[in-house]
């Protein structure tokens, strides 16, 4: 199986006069089509290394291959095309735009990458939004959905452009346990029809351990990589 | 484009009374600086026009002071060739005095071919009674005169012109003529050419070439080619710019003084645009974090900026250039002169205000270009830490 992600001694310093060492030297492989999660405790530099991945953010020192492309040899419009066409953000907050619709704020990554929404495209969102059990909802100001249903906006908006990778930064962290289990349920579901790779960092080792691998960070190292078996 | 221009379209309709505020505050500059340009122009078309629109522009004279220019009707044809030159006539000019009862009234003598200096002096207009002379042996007055001396249509009047003869002759006032301006209405007295031939005048004489010209501020350099094509010393060759030094300066001024207010008004609606649109992107600073985590590119952020300080501006622009023209309506309709019409007449030139729209959008825009440097340079990931 083919990476999608591959770290090779990634580094991340904060700081010039305080300096922070919150990665040192991750070396990490994610297969596609995997569900993975990475957890660790606050500070530990999961979500840092999670940003990196997802071209955020820069390394101090090593580098990071999606789909075998090497993010350090890019300019800022190829990284930006990059995070368009290949990966799809979940965070906590929903960070959807309180200025469009539901529909709106999903087409909104394709049209960044065609400017017009398509037939097709807006055919799929549908499908999408109905898998999601809000097909009723998507002409609503997305001010008015409640939390969970929010969140489920967030991740068909992530996975609207098919990318390779979906990177989740605490996707529940806001929500009731029994928004938990939609909200994890619908990754995996998404996971497994489209083969889309998912790295969610959590804290929750409840949600962790429904994953395939689970990989741990502490202080700025794999503590941990936990492999299931089937 | 079309992406980056409806989001910056939905950024100005999210914040309502935010944008509103905006438009309120250019449309209120732009107001300003169309009410306060148009009115200056109105009103340096009237002064223009009362001091020297119904006048010589350019005069030709004998060089030597008394002389008349002989054969004028061949300068005049010269003069015609010469661009923008319009309504080119001569007169014939003399001191004179109007006796009555014995007493003699000093008057200036002036011959014309009245349809050849009506395009100047607009005589058909200003006749206030009576006929413009048709004889010889008629004449017109000024009102003040008429006044002064109790002078009435058909009454005869006896003139000595010492120039050309010194024994009174006598005239018939065939009309009374209003100039707008009391000191030649109470000085001029007029008849045709012909008449002072008729008297002793030897023919084919003038006193003065006169002319208007299309552009009135370009008089000076319009003489300058009236003096190359007529191409003879013994003329000279005057405008009205160089005999009224003061009434220019003071039309400068008065310019410079309106494009000052004008500038002023448009800088402190740019600035205002400026520091506005810098506190929306710090409003909108999740929403540009999260759009440039989609990948939207730097160009795209930069362009919802300026797209939204040019949809300000352009507004702004129109509303004030509408609110501006309303109110100058309501100034001519309320604000009359003594005569019943407007104090000053507007002339509401549309490339004025297309210019003032294009100025104001486009410093707008401008002025929007440094919150959208500073919405294309911010870091998704500081939005994604801070939440």
């Amino acid at each position: 199986m083919d990476n999608v992600v591959k770290t090779n001694s990634l580094e991340k310093i904060y700081g010039t006069t305080i300096k922070t060492h919150a990665l040192r030297g991750i070396n990490l492989e994610i297969k596609k089509g995997t569900f993975n999660a990475i957890i660790g405790q606050s500070g530990s530099g999961k979500s840092t290394l999670l940003n990196m991945i997802g071209a955020l953010d820069k390394p101090t020192r090593g580098y990071i291959e999606i789909d075998g492309e090497r993010t350090d040899k890019m300019n800022s419009r190829q990284l930006s095309k990059l995070r368009n066409r290949k990966i799809g953000f979940i965070f906590q907050f929903h960070y959807l735009l309180p200025e469009f619709s539901s529909i709106e704020n999903i087409l909104i990554p394709h049209r960044i990458a065609f400017s017009k929404a398509n037939k097709d495209i807006v055919r799929f969102a549908n499908e999408l939004l109905d898998e999601v059990n809000l097909l009723n909802e998507k002409d609503k100001n997305i001010t008015k959905l409640s939390g969970g249903q929010q969140q489920r906006i967030a991740i068909v908006r992530a996975l609207l452009n098919k990318p390779s990778i979906i990177l989740a930064d605490e996707p529940t962290g806001n929500l009731d346990s029994e928004n938990t289990e939609i909200i994890y349920k619908l990754m995996r579901n998404f996971n497994k029809k489209y083969g889309i790779t998912f790295i969610i960092v959590t804290h929750d080792r409840n949600v962790a351990q429904m994953t395939d691998r689970i990989i741990e960070i502490k202080d700025g190292v794999i503590n941990m990589d936990l492999l299931k078996t089937a | 484009m079309k992406l980056a221009l409806e989001i910056a379209w939905r950024f100005l309709k999210f914040s309502r009374k935010q944008t509103a505020l905006i438009i309120m505050g250019i449309a209120v500059g732009v107001t300003v600086q169309v009410f306060i340009g148009l009115l200056m122009q109105g009103l340096q078309a009237n002064i223009v026009q009362s001091t020297i629109g119904n006048s010589a522009q350019i005069t030709v004279k004998n060089a030597e002071t008394g002389k008349y220019i002989t054969q004028y009707k061949d300068i005049i044809e010269k003069i015609k060739t010469v661009d923008g030159v319009k309504n080119v006539s001569h007169v014939l000019e003399f001191p004179a005095f109007l006796r009555i009862d014995e007493s003699d009234y000093s008057v200036f003598l002036r011959g014309f071919e009245f349809n050849e200096s009506n395009g100047i002096y607009r005589f058909d207009e200003r006749i206030s009674s009576g006929n413009i002379p048709s004889e010889k042996n008629e004449l017109i007055i000024g009102k003040e005169l008429a006044e002064k001396l109790n002078l009435n249509l058909e009454d005869q009047i006896s003139l000595i012109i010492p120039p050309i003869v010194f024994l009174p002759r006598t005239f018939t006032i065939s009309g009374i003529f209003d100039l707008g301006n009391a000191s030649l209405n109470e000085s001029w007295i007029l008849m045709k050419d012909d008449s002072l031939v008729e008297i002793g005048l030897k023919g084919n004489v003038a006193s003065t070439i006169e002319m208007q010209v299309d552009e009135v501020f370009s008089a000076d350099k319009i003489a300058d080619n009236v003096k190359k094509e007529i191409n003879d010393d013994s003329l000279a060759v005057f405008d009205w710019k160089s005999k009224n030094a003061e009434l220019l300066s003071a039309l400068n001024g008065q310019t410079i003084s309106s494009l000052l207010i004008q500038i002023f008004v448009l800088a402190s609606v740019s600035i205002t645009i400026a520091s506005i649109l810098a506190v929306s992107v710090m409003n909108k600073y999740k929403q540009v974090g999260i759009l440039k985590a989609m990948g939207i590119d730097n160009t795209k952020t930069f362009l919802i900026f300026l797209f939204q300080g040019l949809i300000l501006g352009l507004t702004g622009a129109a509303l004030g250039i509408i609110l501006g023209v309303s109110l100058l309506i309501s100034f001519e309709l309320f604000v009359k002169s003594p005569s019943g019409g407007p104090l000053i007449a507007i002339n509401y030139d549309p490339m004025f205000l297309i210019l003032s729209l294009s100025i104001a959008t486009v410093s707008s825009s401008l002025a929007s270009i440094i919150p959208s440097r500073k919405a294309a340079k911010l870091d998704p990931v500081e939005v994604i830490k801070n939440g």
